[in-house]
């Protein structure tokens, strides 16, 4: 207890009061540290929350379900569940159609509407229409037997200033209908999903709505307590082949592990921003221990130990890392308003719907921050205590300059550097970690270290071939300067170090920002060469589940003399438990206009197979993470079962989106898949002339479709016959 | 051994420190046989680069020797630990220095105190300690100050409490008196020579001044790093 005692007042007498001789310095570095922790901590709770809520409105949709009946890219038929309500083991089964939608409006916000029985989903979903004059019954009586009659969640009334009585106006791919309210939810169960921006309506309204008449999105069941494995068995027996029995949390899990997944870059990212901090922090710890040199030797004269100065250094990293955490407290709360809106946009629009509504702060969270920060900052301190801890007592008397231990040559550290350099492409070809591409992030650290170890050499040759040259053409201090520099071995290595990270992430972030714009350019000008894109009204918020209603098909075909039209559609399935999006082109037409970046092969060879509607191509990362490659044959389910699909060959090629394929129009023309006519996402090719869609604004559903294409088709590579 | 002779305090026996720069050698003392009674102030005398504050720097434990034996206050030299080095120099010697070498940062009365703290004692003993140390060198109405706000006599007396916070075996000053004036200079001699007639502490000065010529009971003369008059 003493020595930690004695230990605190030392770190008094010898740090902190040098900390507050050099106050700018300290208080420089402890800004640097917790704007790295801000960044850290805001996107970490920003993309917690947005789980959070994506965990939460899973669940309160799901509500009491045990399984789950969907079918993948395409409607589950209604009228299964009789049948289903028939089996002895089901309990329950209520059909549920959902759909995002809004009102008529100029920048009105979407919202979720949901389609159910509300007479079959009572036992399964906790839902209650706030009391009216007790007349409760009535209301949902109402929803029954009224066509195009809603309740809405109690924040969504709000948000619309809407009461019971008044009527809304809403729209969808195919129309707009004028909706009655009948009443608002009360706060709890189904309301609170989307953070209470919620509707909803009696199923065959919402059918009528949106066309799907006879279908439904999903049927959840529940099932009676004693129900077996066998029970279940028959179940499926019972279902056609293309519908799926699942429980509700396979759909919560793949949502949660693409989260996940984004949530483990943007830490990198963001964790990135701590290591500049980290490296501040090196710095200016490395400055104490070089500066004070002398100091640490009459410490080292009068007794302490070599430890003594190497936890003082390190006490020093570690009150940088505790008092960053404290200034990043107030940062974060400043920072994490704009993280939490653009985190949740982004995931919204890649991943999965989410509507932040609190920001959840736990105790792991807040301690896993602080243990980073901490971490982070004794990392960085360690190297100068280390050095400081070998400063040699003798350096207290004048003949300190006399048998000073050399340090490490640049040679070795270039070597070490060419190692590393060396390294980083077959690390980067291994695969990923449980899920995590450790091995590509291990790359680029050793890239950065690789340089940096690289730099007292480098500048070891050039102050070697220039410092005469610096000498005749600058002067003295000119060579003086450059030989200073490379003397300072490790502490220029580091300095390097910092700036290619600190250029990496100003790079990263360039590209961020300008791969969007420069993707659309490609895609505009060099890949697609389309003049217009058609999408459906929410398609993207949708995924793309309404195409195109089939009059706009048929008026589309008057302008075929005067115009090219490339169909498209998407569909989301799965490859095993990967989600992925299925993209159906038309190569033929496509390739007059568009191209893609191949990855392996000889694109000459693949482009007549695709227009020929031969073989698949597949993105790099849809390769990577299900093991498919070229040759191989891929097999996916649509709406038809299994046994009519054709097997499809697979090219790859890079892309800057997740998951994705695409496969010719012409496969499904042959195969029994029915394409319902042009996709949801269009893109015509006029010349000279531009050919506008009436009633849209033109430029918005340009840059609508460009962003959704920008991310999709920036791909870069060739493909691989077999 | 003669049993009536009393065992040294300090014992160099082929004491060598050679220096190694780049490709050459530069020898910082040579072939060293030295013996030192308790209770004796030794003045070292010679020119700069004789190899006084090498020999000095070895005694204190700053340094190991390349060749030979060394034994002071008991402690084989040349067998110890870098740990058992560490105690050794909190322990067993006082170091004084020409430049002072306090810590800039600590004020009087904690500069003093530092390596009773660092021995693990006490802080409330230590600062007694220290107190009737300063208040024998006549710095009592100094204690808070920083160094920088001393005079260099006052640093160097600051020093001396500090070389003596421990009661170690040895005191060793390293030209104490280089960057004073005559007056501080005489000063710190007298009380070095105080402790050395009063309380029996062995004291070696290492100096080119004569101010201590008077007070030394064992002059030593080094000259090229080896001893050309010891008497």
């Amino acid at each position: 207890m003493r020595n930690y005692l004695f230990f605190f007042h030392l770190f008094i007498w010898f740090s902190l009061r040098d900390m507050r001789k050099h106050m700018g310095r300290a208080v420089t570095v402890l800004f640097g540290i917790a704007l790295g922790a801000a960044v850290f901590t805001s996107v970490r709770l920003s993309v917690n929350a947005s789980l959070d809520s994506f965990i939460k409105s899973m669940d309160l949709i799901a509500g009491q379900a045990d399984y789950v009946l969907t079918r993948p890219g395409g409607y589950v038929p209604e009228n299964i569940i009789s049948k289903l309500l028939n089996h002895p083991a089901i309990q329950n089964a209520s059909p549920v159609l959902k759909t995002y939608t809004q009102i008529a409006q100029e920048g009105a916000k979407p919202f979720l509407l949901i389609g159910f029985d509300p007479i079959l989903d009572r036992p399964l979903r906790n839902w209650r229409i706030a009391p009216k004059n007790n007349q409760e019954a009535v209301v949902w009586l109402d929803l029954l037997k009224e066509p195009y009659t809603l309740i809405l969640g109690e924040p969504l009334a709000r948000q619309l200033k809407r009461s019971p009585g008044d009527v809304l106006l809403l729209e969808n791919a195919r129309q707009r209908v004028t909706f009655k309210i009948l009443g608002k939810l009360e706060r709890e169960g189904l309301a609170l999903a989307e953070g209470g921006r919620v509707a909803l309506t009696d199923i065959a309204t919402f059918q009528e709505f949106t066309g799907l008449i006879g279908q439904v999105d999903r049927i959840d069941i529940k099932l009676k307590p004693d129900t077996t494995s066998k029970d279940l068995d028959e179940i499926r027996d019972m279902l056609p082949e293309s519908i799926t029995l699942n429980p509700p949390s396979a759909t919560r899990e793949s949502g949660r592990a693409m989260i996940r997944a984004y949530q483990l870059n943007l830490s990198i990212l963001s964790f990135a921003s701590l290591f500049v901090g980290m490296f501040l922090v090196y710095s200016l710890v490395a400055l104490n221990a070089a500066s004070r040199r002398q100091e640490l030797a009459i410490l080292r004269s009068t007794g302490a130990s070599g430890y003594h100065l190497f936890f003082i250094f390190l006490a020093e990293g570690a009150l940088f890392g505790v008092g960053g955490w404290l200034v990043a407290i107030p940062i974060g709360n400043f920072l994490i308003k704009y993280l939490l809106q653009g985190v949740s946009q982004t995931i919204s629009t890649l991943f999965v719907r989410v509507q932040v509504e609190t920001l959840s702060l736990n105790l792991w969270e807040i301690l896993f921050s602080f243990g980073v920060t901490v971490f982070i900052s004794v990392l960085a301190a360690y190297q100068p205590a280390r050095e400081a801890m070998q400063v040699s007592p003798k350096e207290a008397l004048e003949i300190s300059q006399l048998g000073m231990q050399p340090r490490k040559s640049p040679g070795q550290l270039a070597l070490g550097g060419f190692i590393c350099i060396f390294l980083v492409l077959p690390l980067s070809r291994l695969p990923s970690v449980l899920e995590m591409p450790l091995p590509g992030y291990l790359s680029i650290l050793l890239l950065f270290v690789g340089f940096s170890l690289l730099a007292p050499w480098a500048l070891q040759k050039v102050s070697h071939t220039f410092s005469s040259v610096l000498l005749k053409r600058i002067g003295i201090q000119a060579y003086l300067a450059s030989r200073y520099v490379r003397d300072s071995g490790t502490r220029t290595a580091v300095s390097v170090g910092a700036l290619i990270t600190a250029v990496a992430l100003f790079t990263a972030l360039v590209i961020m920002i300008f791969s969007f714009r420069q993707t659309v350019e490609y895609w505009t000008y060099e890949t697609l060469k389309g003049d217009l894109f058609l999408t459906s009204k929410m398609g993207e918020i949708n995924r793309f589940r309404y195409p195109i209603p089939r009059q706009v098909i048929d008026n589309l075909q008057d302008y075929k003399s005067k115009v090219d039209i490339l169909p498209n559609r998407r569909f989301f399935l799965k490859y095993g438990n990967f989600p992925y999006e299925f993209e159906l082109l038309d190569m033929q037409g496509f390739m007059q206009y568009a191209s893609f970046f191949w990855l392996k092969g000889n694109p000459d060879r693949i482009r007549p197979m695709l227009k020929r509607g031969e073989g698949v191509i597949v993105s790099e990362v849809f390769s990577n993470r299900t093991g498919l490659t070229v040759g191989d044959f891929f097999e996916a389910q649509l709406k038809n079962p299994l046994s009519n699909c054709p097997f499809w060959e697979l090219f790859v090629i890079i892309g800057l989106r997740a998951v994705w394929f695409f496969i010719p129009c012409r496969i499904l023309k042959r195969g029994t898949m029915k394409l319902t006519g042009v996709g949801c996402a269009s893109f015509l090719k006029t010349a000279p002339r531009i050919w506008t869609w009436p009633s849209q604004s033109c430029a918005t559903r340009l840059l609508t479709a460009w962003v959704t294409r920008s991310i999709c088709t920036a791909a870069r590579g060739c493909a691989v016959p077999f | 051994m003669d049993p009536e002779k009393p065992q040294p305090v300090i014992s160099a026996k082929g004491l060598t420190r050679i220096y190694t720069l780049g490709d050459s050698e530069v020898i910082g003392i040579s072939q060293i046989d030295l013996e030192i009674a308790a209770g004796e102030l030794v003045v070292l005398k010679g020119d700069s680069g004789s190899g006084k504050s090498t020999l000095l720097s070895l005694l204190a434990g700053l340094d190991r020797p390349t060749r030979g034996v060394l034994t002071v206050a008991d402690h084989d030299l040349n067998k110890t630990s870098d740990t058992e080095l560490t105690h050794f120099r909190r322990q067993v010697v006082g170091m004084i220095f020409q430049s002072f070498n306090l810590l800039p940062t600590l004020n009087v009365i904690e500069n003093a105190c530092l390596p009773a703290l660092l021995a693990g004692k006490s802080i409330a003993k230590s600062r007694s300690k220290a107190m009737e140390l300063l208040k024998w060198l006549g710095l009592d109405s100094r204690t808070n100050h920083l160094p920088a706000q001393l005079s260099g006599g006052e640093m160097q007396r600051t020093a001396i409490a500090r070389a003596l916070i421990n009661d170690p075996a040895i005191i060793l000053a390293d030209e104490p008196t280089g960057n004073l004036d005559s007056r501080n200079g005489q000063i710190v001699i007298d009380l070095l020579a105080e402790l050395n007639r009063k309380w029996g502490r062995t004291i070696m000065i290492a100096t080119h001044s004569a101010l201590a010529d008077s007070k030394a009971t064992v002059k030593i003369e080094l000259k090229d790093g080896m001893i050309t008059d010891h008497s």
